[in-house]
């Protein structure tokens, strides 16, 4: 019997959709209205302590994040979270802004770390106790110019919601001019597991009270749960959603080399609501010699590369995939590859697909104004654990025909790893 | 239709909804090791201080179940274990017409 048996009121049931997944994208008005709302008298200054007040204590700010994410992930935590004098350089100049959240006596004893003058007076691998965290991180070398990133959140205390907090934070940033133009979050979804705290709630935050759309799915790895590969969500908040809707309308229509990658995109884009979905299969191969890749980022802990991405840019260098050296195709646990939507990229995406890649989410117009996608490959023979809504029946009919679509890929991938690819 | 169901108010929601949350509740409580008697209509929800996990996880169970959103904002204003029956009971009913 499953958790959901325990709750079935019996009798037919009218047909209604709710989604567990993609809500539709929200006009800046209502969303300003709702946040407010739910901000209310939620969020007061002794359970919440902004980016702006973390910037003033750099280092106690880094240590507290790597502090609490430590007991939360243990190792298992980005890696460049442990590197506090890095951290704290970037906190300084606003690259990365921390904030947190908790219980007020647990703020409070943050409060004093931040407001002590020496750091040899106060016992830091300390700091953080029963508190919140999470970041709001540069990620233009990720996801393009203007790209944010909202990660590296954990709570170590059972009583304290990150609702408020994450909605203050947002609310603040997006509402500024020079502010992030969209903020990407790659979302555990996970179930709960014995060892490691489940997906399950930061993921609802994100459908119900933050609202991001769903973009697609990012492959992910957690060295709690050896040999287990997760399947997150990709998802986007974005500074002015009419914006991105009159670019969408303006872009040319996305392409793709396959037709299954074509309908993935239809719906997301249908889900979502951000546009009209018209991608289409081109079977014109233009050649993909003019697109160049650089490999900008690498994410992972010790020395272990968890994460490589590629980022076609011709304006960088760089080299088509293809004359990539072989060294780095090796050894991570996932490459990711991000290129435009563009009849360049066709030959690439065939060129991807034959080596195990797939068509994993989207990424709407910016400047340039053409739809971006991404294409990943797990490269470490890994069993996937698939997001929690997989394991349950979905109500919406499209969210479920989504659903059918990431466990196909999954399986793909899996078939593909087993054949010995890896 | 019985009085029960007639009479349902938030505060006095209908038994088959107060059913599912006790059944919810209970489920959290025994995996807290915290006692049955704390499951009351007139708990305070934050007296039971559970886990926002748990909590999140139990609020996913009963949209599946029922198919109906329950949003954040809708939780703001639920202070007893009662409002939390009787706000399942609204969206349910209002999902339903």
């Amino acid at each position: 019997m499953t958790a959901t048996d325990d709750f079935d009121l019996g009798g037919d049931r009218p047909s209604r959709s709710p989604r567990f997944i993609a809500p539709e994208i929200e006009p800046a008005p209502s969303r300003r209205a709702r946040w407010r709302g739910l901000l209310g008298s939620s969020l007061t200054p002794d359970s919440f302590i902004s980016a702006e007040e973390s910037a003033r204590a750099p280092m106690i700010a880094a240590y507290a994040r790597r502090n609490i994410l430590t007991e939360v992930y243990g190792r298992d935590i980005h890696g460049d979270v442990i590197d506090i004098d890095a951290v704290a350089q970037r906190v300084s100049s606003r690259r990365e802004r921390i904030f947190f959240w908790g219980e007020p006596s647990s703020v409070a004893a943050l409060r004093a770390a931040f407001s002590t003058a020496r750091y040899g007076s106060i016992d830091l691998s300390a700091i953080g106790h029963e508190a919140g965290t999470a970041t709001l991180a540069l990620a233009s070398d990720f996801f393009g110019d203007g790209a944010w990133e909202l990660s590296r959140t954990g709570s170590t205390s059972a009583k304290a919601d990150a609702t408020a907090a994450h909605i203050a934070m947002l609310h603040e940033y997006l509402e500024r001019d020079c502010g992030p133009e969209i903020v990407f979050a790659i979302t555990r979804t996970e179930a709960r597991h014995a060892s490691v705290p489940g997906g399950i709630a930061i993921h609802r935050l994100h459908v119900r009270a933050l609202r991001s759309i769903f973009l697609g799915v990012w492959p992910s790895w957690l060295e709690l749960l050896p040999g287990e590969m997760q399947l997150y969500d990709f998802r986007a908040i974005f500074r002015d959603p009419e914006a991105v809707l009159e670019r969408v309308r303006r872009a040319p229509t996305p392409v793709f080399a396959s037709a299954d990658a074509a309908e993935f995109a239809n719906a997301v884009i249908a889900l979502s609501n951000i546009g009209v979905p018209q991608a289409k299969v081109w079977r014109q191969g233009h050649g993909g010699g003019g697109l160049k890749f650089t490999a900008r980022c690498v994410r992972g802990f010790g020395d272990w590369v968890k994460q490589r991405i590629y980022i076609s840019s011709k304006a960088h260098g760089g080299c088509p995939l293809d004359a990539m050296p072989s060294e780095h195709w090796d050894g991570s646990s996932c490459i990711t590859v991000r290129m435009p939507l563009v009849a360049e990229s066709v030959s690439v995406q065939d060129w991807l697909e034959r080596k195990g890649f797939r068509f994993c989410a989207l990424d709407p117009p910016r400047d340039p104004a053409s739809w971006f996608g991404y294409w990943c490959r797990p490269c470490a023979k890994m069993n996937f654990s698939p997001p929690y809504y997989l394991l349950r029946a979905l109500p919406s009919m499209e969210e479920a025909a989504l659903a059918r679509t990431i466990s196909k890929i999954m399986t793909e991938w899996t078939n593909w790893s087993r054949a010995g690819h890896v | 239709m019985s009085e029960a169901e007639t009479c349902a108010t938030s505060s006095n929601p209908r038994p088959v909804y107060w059913d599912l949350v006790e059944k919810g509740i209970a489920r959290l409580l025994r995996q807290k090791d915290l006692p049955p008697a704390l499951l009351t209509p007139e708990t305070v929800f934050v007296s039971l201080k559970l886990d926002s996990l748990d909590v999140a996880e139990m609020l996913v169970d009963f949209e599946l179940s029922l198919e109906i959103e329950i949003g954040a904002e809708d939780m703001a204003g639920v202070t007893k274990l009662s409002d939390l029956a009787g706000l399942i009971q609204r969206l349910d009913t209002s999902a339903n017409v």
